[in-house]
């Protein structure tokens, strides 16, 4: 017995890996969170099961969030999205002190001039919700079917340039992956490499 | 506010060249920027037919840097539009090897130090016309801390000449080190392999391979594409022999989207200069053709593999002999051996070998029958009979008939059990010992589980030769003590000689096997709704008891035969309906109370949270028919001072209960090539200062507190 003990303790203590922000995949339950929005209302992704959400990860000081919001592209996208009973919370990783990083009052203010869409706007500072989806890139966008299932991580848009003009031709998968959802189809595009700033934990 | 860093956004330069010959290209604007880049013809000329190479010089303004290729986390690469003249094309950008940039948690791949791109254009033959009207719009991100996109629009015109003897080098240096800076390509060639969450890829290298790489350190993988590996993460590389084995982490995009993996891989050479080589791997061929890895030495990870695996089930079967449920009837196998003459070894190689056979065949069934249901994609895994409170309480049946057999209750004339102690005088009982091979298989099972955990989940995992060579090999070793009984009859020699203790032995087996039945009601109790399991059970358990006691008194007239017969049966039925109405209460999960620390109930979103924190976490996958959990939670995990380990350290107790099937469960056990329980993970906590958490311990089967202990405080 003693060297089948022996053994299948050295088997056991193979070491094993496992990253330490391994991203959501794609057809997973997407990971919990709850997190209170600059308005006050605490916002639990599970207690939204039965609708679809979007999450966006922004930074109002990133100029690839400039050319979605100064154009009003993203806005458009939002009313679209909300419509139809999408909710879309966009979310600021910034860490206190990095880019981007701003007091409530304030965050609301920038967005509110900028007419945006958004169901919540959450602040992370702790970076927490972020490292949950690995969150990559401002903006990194990620949308979740009514069963709470990831079924899109990635890129906005399928132009990763910085000239505003792109967004008039950009392919936007957002949009894509909400009608997709709408019809009853398995999102067709799900990964896409998402671009843009870093996020700043 | 928002609006900060619109002034810095896009600062377009228009710049020109005074004169063909003119290689300092002013830009216009004059603006400060982050990088000062000017974009360098290698000649001062257009020579027909021949292509026109560029330098794109960056000159970094200390702590900003620009990106390669395949940016990493975030970030952008260097472009170039060209508004070119017909017939003429525009060519890549050639990158030197890139720096690894860490940013947060994030880890970029690019340039902050003067790095110099190359590229080019195309040129028709007889380029009509004396001048040639050539605009680059270069644009590239730029980031510190925040990040500016900068653009830089270059025209300029170049006289056209016939041939290179007429055309002048312009700042030849720049090429010569800009071209020595571009990594060169090799052609090792490369395996890549999905291993759980690595992604593992060898390279064979070649006589001038291994001169490049002797005495290599510092090494760094580069892939062009993003999503395949964590970039953030620690990478493994290594040269074993000839071979360059590179271990990274998985990041979640399909393989299958990429054709052709095209790499950097950068290292401090023997002599401590930076270098760098391009590598590609083929992804999809390899697909095609999983056995293509002939010709390489697979990794030293994967060799735990298929001779330890058999090894250890060959051991493991050994070892079920010993098992309560499988004892009694190997000891009953054996003691009819006793009497049996010299003269009749063929007889008893015979009946070795058929025990063999019967075993086997079982085994094969099961086995085929989990992997079929496996290939089908059912989220099973060894075990998975006993998920079942039907077979369960099946398998009580058998085991308390058995007992009652063997306690002399009652005598079987045929069947599997029937030459159990009887004399194995001729070829008749051929049959029988076939069956009680099969018999032996099936008693086995409940003690299988918990014992063979690592050869199982191994096996399983394997393609379906090797899984069922495992579980053959398991057979082989439950088979083997009866068969060596068989054919060697020195063995036999030295059992004890036959007589009246044979009867008192054998009634002495029936015990393990009650005992055997009272665990299985247990379990069955633990998978029922209700508090009636045991009710239930025990009732069976009198059916056909009271089944078997009427049936030995059968009066010999009519009408009294027919309906004592009649209720024989009728009992017997009722007890096996009972069996087949049993079914899952999903509620009924095996948590225990016992605990001081709080258990968190398994789920793969709560654990995907709970990793993403920050405290060490310490999953239990246990479920109630596994013998060894039940042993290990009473020893080593509900005792005080594990308990108050767990408390003092903060440590998150996850409690997965497998006891009904539970596909989250087994897809996190296949994660750790598992395909039983026990299973026990811990995660130690996040480091603070590098933001990230050690490697999983995955503990022994068989636990102590001590060993926890070990582990949790990091003195494994």
């Amino acid at each position: 017995m003693k060297p089948v003990l022996l053994f299948t303790l050295g088997l056991a203590l193979l070491p094993f890996t496992t990253p330490a922000h391994a991203a959501p995949e794609i057809g997973n339950p997407a990971p919990e969170f709850m997190a209170n929005d600059v308005d006050g209302h605490h916002v639990m992704l599970s207690s939204l099961k039965g609708k679809t959400i979007v999450l966006e990860w922004s930074n109002p000081d990133c100029p690839f969030v400039h050319k979605q919001y100064d154009t009003g592209n993203m806005q458009a996208v939002q009313k679209e999205a909300t419509k139809d009973n999408v909710i879309w919370i966009t979310i600021d990783s910034s860490a206190k002190g990095k880019e981007g990083n701003y007091p409530a009052p304030e965050l609301k203010k920038i967005y509110a001039d900028q007419k945006a869409n958004f169901s919540h706007l959450i602040i992370d500072e702790s970076g927490e919700i972020g490292k949950l989806y690995a969150a990559k890139t401002t903006p990194h966008m990620f949308v979740i079917n009514e069963k709470g299932v990831l079924v899109y991580a990635g890129a906005i848009d399928d132009k990763s340039g910085f000239e505003k003009e792109e967004v008039k031709t950009a392919k936007n998968y957002i949009l894509a992956a909400l009608n997709d959802l709408k019809a009853g189809r398995p999102v067709a595009i799900s990964s896409t490499k998402p671009y843009g700033c870093s996020v700043k934990y | 506010m928002f609006l900060k860093n619109l002034l810095v956004l896009i600062s377009t330069a228009i710049a020109f060249t005074t004169g063909p010959a003119a290689a300092e290209l002013i830009a216009k604007d004059g603006k400060p920027r982050y990088v000062e880049t000017h974009l360098i013809p290698e000649f001062n000329s257009i020579i027909s037919g021949q292509p026109l190479h560029f330098a794109i010089t960056q000159k970094h303004t200390s702590g900003w840097h620009t990106y390669w290729k395949n940016p990493g986390d975030s970030g952008e690469t260097t472009s170039i539009e060209w508004t070119l003249p017909d017939g003429f094309k525009a060519g890549e950008i050639l990158y030197p090897a890139p720096e690894r940039q860490p940013t947060g948690p994030l880890v970029n791949f690019g340039f902050g130090h003067n790095e110099t791109l190359l590229t080019f254009i195309d040129v028709p033959q007889n380029v009509r016309g004396h001048e040639v009207n050539l605009t680059a719009k270069i644009s590239w991100l730029v980031c510190r801390d925040v990040c500016i996109p900068e653009i830089k629009e270059i025209t300029m015109t170049l006289p056209v000449v016939q041939d290179a003897a007429h055309a002048t080098l312009n700042h030849p240096e720049i090429f010569t080190a800009a071209r020595a800076a571009i990594p060169p390509q090799k052609s090792w060639q490369g395996l890549i392999e999905e291993k759980d969450q690595d992604l593992i890829i060898t390279f064979k290298l070649d006589e001038e391979g291994q001169k490049t790489l002797a005495g290599a350190k510092d090494f760094f993988f580069f892939p062009e594409e993003w999503g395949v590996i964590l970039n953030a993460e620690k990478q493994d590389i290594q040269i074993i022999d000839d071979q360059l084995i590179i271990q990274l982490r998985r990041d979640t995009r399909p393989l299958s989207e990429i054709g052709t993996l095209n790499s950097v891989l950068t290292y401090l050479s023997s002599t401590g200069e930076k270098k760098s080589v391009s590598l590609s791997i083929s992804v999809t061929a390899q697909g095609a053709s999983p056995g293509s890895s002939s010709n390489l030495k697979p990794l030293q990870t994967d060799e735990t593999s298929f001779v330890q695996a058999i090894f250890l089930a060959l051991l493991g079967g050994l070892i079920l002999n010993l098992m309560p449920c499988v004892f009694p009837v190997l000891s009953m196998k054996a003691l009819s051996l006793v009497k049996m003459s010299e003269k009749e070894q063929k007889h008893a190689n015979i009946h070795g070998l058929l025990y063999m056979l019967g075993i086997l065949t079982c085994f094969g069934g099961i086995a085929g029958l989990l992997i079929s249901l496996k290939m089908a994609g059912a989220q099973i895994g060894w075990g998975f009979q006993l998920q079942n409170p039907v077979v369960i309480l099946l398998l009580a049946y058998l085991l308390f008939t058995m007992g009652l057999n063997l306690s002399g209750f009652f005598e079987i004339k045929s069947g599997p059990l029937a030459n159990i102690g009887h004399r194995l005088a001729s070829r008749h009982g051929y049959k029988g010992t076939f069956f009680t091979g099969v018999l032996a298989t099936i008693v086995a099972t409940p003690c299988t589980a918990p014992f063979m955990a690592t050869a199982m989940g191994y096996a399983l995992t394997q393609p379906p030769y090797v899984a069922l060579s495992v579980f053959m090999a398991l057979g082989v070793g439950l088979s083997l003590p009866y068969l060596l009984l068989c054919f060697i009859p020195a063995l036999r020699q030295s059992l004890p000689k036959p007589g009246v203790w044979m009867e008192t032995f054998r009634q002495f087996l029936s015990f393990p096997l009650f005992a055997s039945v009272a665990w299985l009601i247990w379990v069955y109790t633990q998978q029922v709704n209700g508090g009636y399991g045991a009710l239930i059970g025990l009732s069976g358990l009198i059916l056909i008891a009271f089944g078997i006691w009427i049936s030995r008194h059968e009066p010999v007239n009519q009408p009294w035969k027919t309906s004592i017969h009649s209720l024989s049966i009728i009992s017997i039925l009722m007890a096996l309906l009972i069996a087949g109405l049993s079914h899952t209460d999903p509620g009924k999960t095996q948590t225990d109370t016992k605990t001081t620390v709080p258990s968190i109930s398994f789920s793969t979103p709560e654990m995907d949270k709970l990793i993403a924190g920050d405290h060490p976490i310490f999953v239990d996958m246990t479920a109630s028919w596994c013998i060894t959990c039940q042993v290990n939670e009473r020893i080593a995990i509900y005792t005080d001072s594990t308990q108050s380990l767990f408390k003092e350290k903060n440590v998150q107790y996850v409690v997965g209960d497998w006891t009904n099937q539970n596909p989250e469960i087994t897809a996190y056990l296949n994660k750790y090539e598992r395909n039983g329980v026990p299973l026990y993970v811990f995660y130690g906590a996040r480091d603070v200062t590098t933001g990230t958490r050690p490697a999983p311990i995955i503990l022994p089967q068989l636990l102590t507190s001590s060993l926890i202990a070990d582990v949790i405080n990091g003195e494994e």
